[in-house]
């Protein structure tokens, strides 16, 4: 089984050319140590497997994500390199390029963009490159589809164990620098066995300060490399590395450079921009993008259809499958099950999908047309005033679609400690599986200002965090962070495929949620609530639910809480947040919204009503998160204390609201 | 707040100072193919001293207005 690692700069296009050569794709975690999500593919019709890496600029790291393709060069044996560069900005492409072509691997490198590189009025003469990288290359444009069908054959046609060792790109260092490389390298080779290319590819990264290369000399005791730390740093290396580097890639690109005839250059990007990043429009600009978004996802495209769905459920198909199962005679126990279990809980669920997938839909198109660095620059000023930068802000709108995802994109903040501040205040940000209670409960005591009292929520939910990451910078005593570098990417008129792609890949989880822990839940809080101490019980006020939640009810009644069922559902809702609808369902034995709506009328008053739901906004995160924070933090103690945080914060809130809301009200 | 107004805009600037950043900045800037002596020209600012849009190597990228200031070096005026 031959193994292809797709790698290059961030935004060139990797994943594109990745999704066109293969045809089945799965998500893979738990790479040594740390958890990172690298995609795998089977080439269409083969036994080659690509591996999809996180953008690098440099193999050396900066943030946890571009830690990735070192360590995968390090632990997994790539049979062949597939290095993806934007073909309009090759020179600095081209300096990771080096590094990939030191490795010493088989590699082909991908020209992707070749038409925006065109029409800029230059053109590259691909056979001066070849020859003077010593590798493939093959030009592309992956977004229409241009020469990927050559690529795959060129990926198909390599026979990786035929190509000698040995191929490594040799660049002409300074003489000294070649010296300290020769030296290192023949006594890891000899001392450590190690294959030439890669001892000197090793010793280069070493030279050049590369962290991971450092720590792995450290863990295998590579002498002839620890002994000369001092020596290298102190002859400043690394820059004479960088800048032979440099007038290489110079020297090569202007004898492969063939200027074309006039071209038509329309610059519809700048035009964009003019008004995109204005310095004053920009913010208002970005805030109308995402309410438009908002409004979209629940009220013009999302809501409509969710009723639609919901009637359906609870309506035909309920009675159906009620009738179906007495017809062939199934017992009261299981028709309950099925019907105000898992029909009424998971179904009620499954109506939320059309909010989710339009969400994820506009952040799919916001991310494929290149607005997610403007909107990081845009939103910059704000965040540097609570000791972020604009690329947490990113992150944070992730986190509405689900916490889960949002807390994985902070991997691409540079500061350790804004990450981790990222992080915690992740959850706070009001996930779509909160949507479905709110829903409910806005419709029962809001019904006129439906969507105000929904983005009231979301606000609050955005004040808290903003409140709690001033909060942890004071206490983390985070310094005014410099590393803020993004970069503006042309602007790409978005394509149907790969919204679709984006789309399905991010609300995948939420459908198969459904499946399993959702559904799992609802049968806990359904067997809780007809099983008691007393075994199968008739009346629901001597079942376990009842019970637990009895015993809850003097800690939640000064938050205006004051029904059991409430309690417990919001005690299955820490497994899934959509669980907390779902159990509303079963334990009021209804599968329709219009009798639950009927139902909470008479429990709480509307200042309780909006209690619960900032208590729902703010409390434990569900397990999933849970687990993240803990993966991302690599601490147990984080995501504890993140646990304990937020139900204390939440119970302030709600107590806050509900005891000066009754005076008012 | 100093007006950063037509003087500065569409101007071009020898860049320098990169080893006076901090390490990562220094690195990431490299990796961009950013070294003293490329040329810089400024796009946008942001009010505030909020970032600054320039154009370096014929991409555009974001920095902040401290960064900024100290890749101008004495030619800022």
């Amino acid at each position: 089984m031959t193994t292809v690692a797709l790698m290059g700069n961030p935004n060139t296009g990797k994943t594109t050319i990745f999704n066109q050569i293969t045809d089945t794709y799965a998500y893979v975690g738990n790479w040594t140590g740390v958890t990172v999500e690298k995609k795998m593919g089977n080439i269409k019709h083969s036994e080659i497997v690509v591996t999809d890496l996180p953008g690098i600029y440099s193999l050396n790291p900066i943030t946890k994500d571009e830690s990735v393709a070192i360590n995968y060069l390090l632990t997994d044996d790539a049979d062949i390199i597939l290095n993806v560069t934007n073909a309009g900005q090759l020179k600095r492409n081209l300096l990771l390029s080096i590094e990939l072509l030191e490795f010493g691997r088989p590699t082909v490198i991908a020209l992707n963009m070749i038409d925006d590189l065109k029409r800029s009025g230059i053109y590259y003469d691909i056979n001066t490159l070849s020859e003077k990288l010593g590798c493939h290359i093959e030009t592309t444009n992956a977004r229409n589809k241009d020469g990927v069908k050559e690529l795959r054959d060129e990926l198909l046609n390599m026979p990786a164990d035929e190509l000698p060792d040995g191929s490594a790109l040799e660049l002409n260092y300074p003489f000294m620098v070649k010296q300290a490389i020769r030296q290192a390298s023949e006594k890891l080779i000899s001392a450590y066995d190690m294959k030439p290319a890669f001892a000197r590819w090793v010793a280069i990264q070493y030279i050049n300060k590369n962290k991971i290369i450092r720590k792995y000399a450290v863990k295998n005791d590579l002498k002839p490399l620890l002994e000369q730390q001092g020596y290298y740093d102190a002859q400043n290396f690394e820059n004479k590395i960088f800048n032979t580097r440099l007038s290489f890639i110079d020297e090569t690109l202007t004898s492969a450079t063939k200027n074309l005839e006039s071209t038509k250059n329309v610059e519809m990007t700048s035009k964009i921009d003019k008004i995109i990043t204005h310095p004053l429009l920009g913010l208002p600009i970005f805030i109308l993008i995402f309410l438009f978004m908002f409004k979209l996802s629940f009220d013009w495209i999302g809501t409509p259809i969710s009723d639609q769905l919901d009637a359906l459920l609870s309506g035909p198909i309920s009675t159906y499958a009620d009738k179906l199962l007495i017809s062939i005679g199934a017992m009261p126990f299981l028709r309950s099950l099925i019907v105000d279990g898992v029909i009424a809980g998971v179904g009620g669920v499954l109506t939320f999908i059309p909010q989710i997938f339009t969400l994820f839909a506009c952040i799919s198109i916001l991310e494929d047309s290149g607005y997610m660095a403007r909107a990081a620059l845009v939103t910059d000023r704000i965040m540097q005033m609570i000791g972020l930068n604009g690329k947490a802000f990113i992150p944070l709108i992730i986190g509405f679609g689900c916490n889960v995802t949002g807390i994985m994109a902070a991997r691409t903040i540079e500061q350790p400690k804004e990450r981790l501040i990222t992080t915690l205040i992740s959850p706070f940000m009001s996930c779509s599986a909160r949507l479905p209670i709110y829903s409910l409960f806005v419709a029962a005591f809001f019904p006129k200002n439906q969507a105000l009292i929904v983005l009231s929520i979301y606000f609050l939910g955005i004040a808290v965090a903003l409140l709690m990451a001033k909060f942890y910078q004071v206490i983390f005593k985070v310094k005014d962070s410099t590393v803020f570098i993004v970069e503006l990417p042309k602007y790409h008129i978005p394509r149907l495929d790969i919204i679709w792609r984006g789309t399905w890949d991010k609300s995948k989880g939420f459908v198969k949620k459904a499946g399993t822990i959702i559904f799992a839940g609802t049968v806990l809080i359904w067997l809780m609530s007809n099983f008691g101490p007393a075994g199968f019980v008739t009346d629901i006020d001597n079942s376990f639910s009842a019970l637990l939640g009895k015993v809850l009810l003097p800690m939640f009644a000064p938050i205006g809480i004051t029904s059991w069922e409430a309690i417990s559902a919001l005690f299955t809702g820490i497994m899934a947040k959509e669980v907390i609808s779902s159990s509303m369902m079963v334990l009021f034995h209804t599968s329709s919204q219009t009798a639950l709506i009927a139902a909470f009328g008479q429990m709480f008053t509307p200042v309780a009503a909006y209690s619960m739901l900032v208590f729902v906004l703010l409390y434990v995160p569900c397990f999933a998160t849970i687990g993240t924070i803990k993966s991302e933090t690599g601490s147990t103690k984080w995501a504890a204390y993140s646990v304990v945080s937020s139900f204390v914060i939440a119970y302030a809130m709600s107590f806050i609201i509900f005891q000066v809301g009754s005076l008012l009200f | 707040m100093q007006l950063m107004s037509d003087n500065v805009m569409n101007k071009s600037f020898d860049l320098c100072n990169i080893e006076q950043l901090d390490t990562q900045t220094a690195q990431r800037l490299h990796s961009l193919g950013i070294h003293d002596g490329s040329l810089m020209s400024v796009v946008r600012f942001f009010p505030m001293h909020g970032p600054v849009i320039v154009e370096i190597e014929q991409q555009q990228i974001g920095i902040r207005y401290k960064v900024f200031k100290l890749l101008c070096g004495g030619q800022l005026q």
